[in-house]
């Protein structure tokens, strides 16, 4: 197995996520758009494994090999989401964001063998960026339902079930985040003797995990529901502060091991 | 707001939290002091309103917008211990040192601490996944908070053959470690080496003569290629294994819209000559980067009183043990690159490591719980039931 075989598994396995996606706007039931889903991960799997069995190492040393965990990891991570919950929506992104990593190899061959750092090289990479890919997409989804419903306050005040649906979208979110700051410390602490090093990054995670804290534990005694819609977009904000705005603020400039 | 004020007044008189100059001992037994405070209070909690108030739903989201303000403050002043002025007296430069910040984390410290014995107190009406949250955070950020000041972080600079006791700890003062660590062998495993031309993204992949790409508009074609090459007046480049050898390429460059073509050897250089170039007939040049690092590794043998020499290999991601002290891989001389005779090593000792790795992998299986609950109407309930209606 090498990098020739890649074009037909991948494109086999972006057909089937691009019907799951579909399937799930269009069918009632979740099973079948799942099995399509789950068909285009396995494919995918099986190319990863036999790679690393051909290369006798798991294939997670170059920028090539670690997109394909993304693309692994993401549309595992959509399923799991839309069996769970039945966000439709989740199926789409996830199956989208996996088959922009295949184009990406599958386009830009040249950069399989870009070089992955040593830092880089570990089992929690992966993994650590993926999560928090699916939190940052659970988290939009809310502040963008909360600026929704707040635009509607003024004809149809909110019920408790768009709340509700509002705080599942948080909760998810919030897991996957505590996720990503658990495995990056559990990382940080093998690469670099630290599990915490107030990193800008890291210090704009913290910030952004405190704020949406705080909405799981207000949320239940607001009586105003404009306070909840408020505090999910400043959570957002600082959520796009720690995704990229720490690249342009003077005071992380040069001083963040995040910076890319 | 009181506590916030209090900690500016602290910093104000005394300066930053005097962490290091406590030993480690008394650090652990002020943790299982300060949590046996809390079971106290706990315990008494019927019969004191102010002790219910520090437990109930608003002390909670007090004490969490107060971390955060604090936390974004952090985020948004430059961290520079060596800095003067305002911001450093009230102790925003060294955040993370400054009684402001150490009181109001010690204060939400204490609600989740209040609220996980609530929560034990009655597990059964409980949210699983928010009894778990807490009582994770609140063991990861006890043992960061009492632990932090027990860690050492010594830098060691080890040479080739040569034992080494000593090293440079945090604040810059000379460390003595218990045990001593021999550098046996340092290597460096490297990615092959690239060819570019200013202004291109493309690159050509040199693994062998006969490898070729265009680069640029350039078909670039390797005709001689060596990994320990030495320049030779004679001939360009010549295979040589000493110290200070590199990678060298001898290509043929053609330009099929122009017809132009050159030859030449290229080299990334090392600490003993410079790199060498190919101009083209258009100006640009072919040159090589010096060559990225795969994988470094130090083969060391530690001497300590307990044995006679222990050997270890010590990589990025991949550190050694020893009881409580790890070593971990950090640097090395990067001008010899792939011949340096020195590796630096960070050697942390950490007694509190396996408290918090716990702590950390409990709040790990708490987000798959909450994850995995994050729809159950039983939230409200709960919700309510901690502020008594």
């Amino acid at each position: 197995m090498s990098w020739d075989n890649f074009v037909y598994f991948a494109v086999v396995a972006a057909l089937f996520w691009i019907a799951a996606a579909v399937c799930a706007a269009v069918c009632k039931k979740r099973w079948s758009a799942a099995l399509l889903a789950s068909i285009g991960t396995a494919v995918l799997a099986a190319f990863i494994v036999s790679m690393w069995v051909a290369l006798k190492r798991p294939p997670m040393r170059t920028m090539g090999e670690t997109r394909l965990w993304y693309s692994f990891f993401l549309s595992l991570a959509g399923l799991a989401i839309y069996l769970s919950w039945g966000f439709k929506w989740i199926l789409g992104y996830g199956s989208g964001m996996a088959v922009m990593f295949l184009c990406i190899n599958l386009f830009k061959p040249e950069i399989h063998s870009a070089a992955l750092m040593p830092a880089l090289q570990s089992p929690w990479f992966v993994p650590h960026v993926t999560v928090y890919m699916f939190s940052y997409a659970m988290l939009g989804a809310a502040t963008l339902y909360a600026i929704f419903l707040w635009i509607r306050e003024s004809r149809t005040a909110a019920g408790q079930e768009d709340l509700r649906r509002c705080d599942v979208l948080v909760r998810i979110g919030w897991a996957f985040l505590s996720m990503g700051m658990v495995m990056g410390a559990l990382w940080a602490k093998e690469a670099w003797g630290d599990w915490w090093s107030w990193d800008p990054k890291e210090t704009w995670a913290f910030a952004t995990w405190l704020g949406y804290m705080v909405y799981l534990h207000a949320r239940p005694r607001m009586k105003d529901r404009r306070w909840a819609y408020l505090l999910l977009i400043f959570s957002f904000l600082m959520l796009c502060m720690c995704w990229f705005g720490v690249n342009y603020l003077p005071s992380a400039r040069g001083l963040s091991v995040h910076a890319y | 707001m009181l506590l916030f004020i209090v900690g500016i007044v602290i910093q104000l008189l005394a300066g930053p939290v005097p962490a290091g100059s406590v030993p480690s001992f008394v650090w652990a037994i002020a943790a299982l002091a300060y949590v046996y405070l809390l079971v106290v209070l706990y315990v008494v909690s019927d019969k004191h309103a102010w002790i219910r108030r520090l437990m109930d739903g608003r002390a909670r989201v007090e004490a969490l917008v107060a971390m955060l303000l604090m936390v974004l403050l952090f985020g948004l002043v430059p961290q520079d211990p060596q800095t003067a002025g305002p911001l450093a007296a009230l102790g925003f430069t060294r955040m993370s040192a400054s009684w402001p910040f150490c009181l109001l984390l010690l204060h939400l410290l204490s609600c989740m601490g209040l609220a996980l014995l609530d929560d034990l107190g009655h597990i059964r009406s409980r949210n699983l996944a928010a009894a778990m949250s807490h009582l994770s955070v609140f063991l990861v950020l006890v043992a960061g908070f009492f632990g932090s000041p027990a860690k050492e972080q010594v830098t060691v600079h080890a040479y080739v053959g040569r034992p080494v006791q000593s090293g440079i700890d945090r604040d810059g003062n000379p460390y003595k470690l218990p045990f001593a660590v021999t550098l046996d062998e340092f290597w460096i495993d490297r990615y092959q080496p690239k060819l570019y031309i200013d202004g291109s993204e493309d690159f050509l992949e040199v693994s062998a003569p006969g490898d070729s790409a265009v680069v640029g508009g350039w078909m670039l074609k390797v005709e001689e290629y060596g990994d320990m090459m030495f320049p030779d007046d004679s001939c360009g480049f010549r295979p040589l294994m000493h110290v200070g050898a590199e990678p060298a390429v001898r290509l043929q460059a053609v330009n099929h819209e122009s017809g132009a073509s050159t030859g030449g050897w290229v080299s990334c250089g090392s600490f003993i000559f410079d790199p060498v170039v190919l101009e083209l007939p258009d100006g640009a040049v072919v040159h090589m980067p010096g060559l990225l690092p795969k994988r470094f590794e130090s083969d060391i043998t530690v001497v300590d009183g307990k044995s006679s020499g222990r050997k270890f290999e010590v990589a990025v991601n991949h550190p050694a043990r020893l009881g409580s002290w790890r070593i971990y891989q950090s640097d090395y001389d990067a001008q010899k690159g792939r011949w340096s005779d020195l590796s630096v090593l960070m050697c942390v000792y950490d007694p509190w490591f396996p408290l918090i790795r716990l702590g950390l992998w409990m709040m790990l299986l708490s987000a798959v719980i909450m994850f995995a609950t994050a729809g159950v109407r039983s939230w409200r309930k709960t919700s309510n039931k901690e502020d008594g209606r």
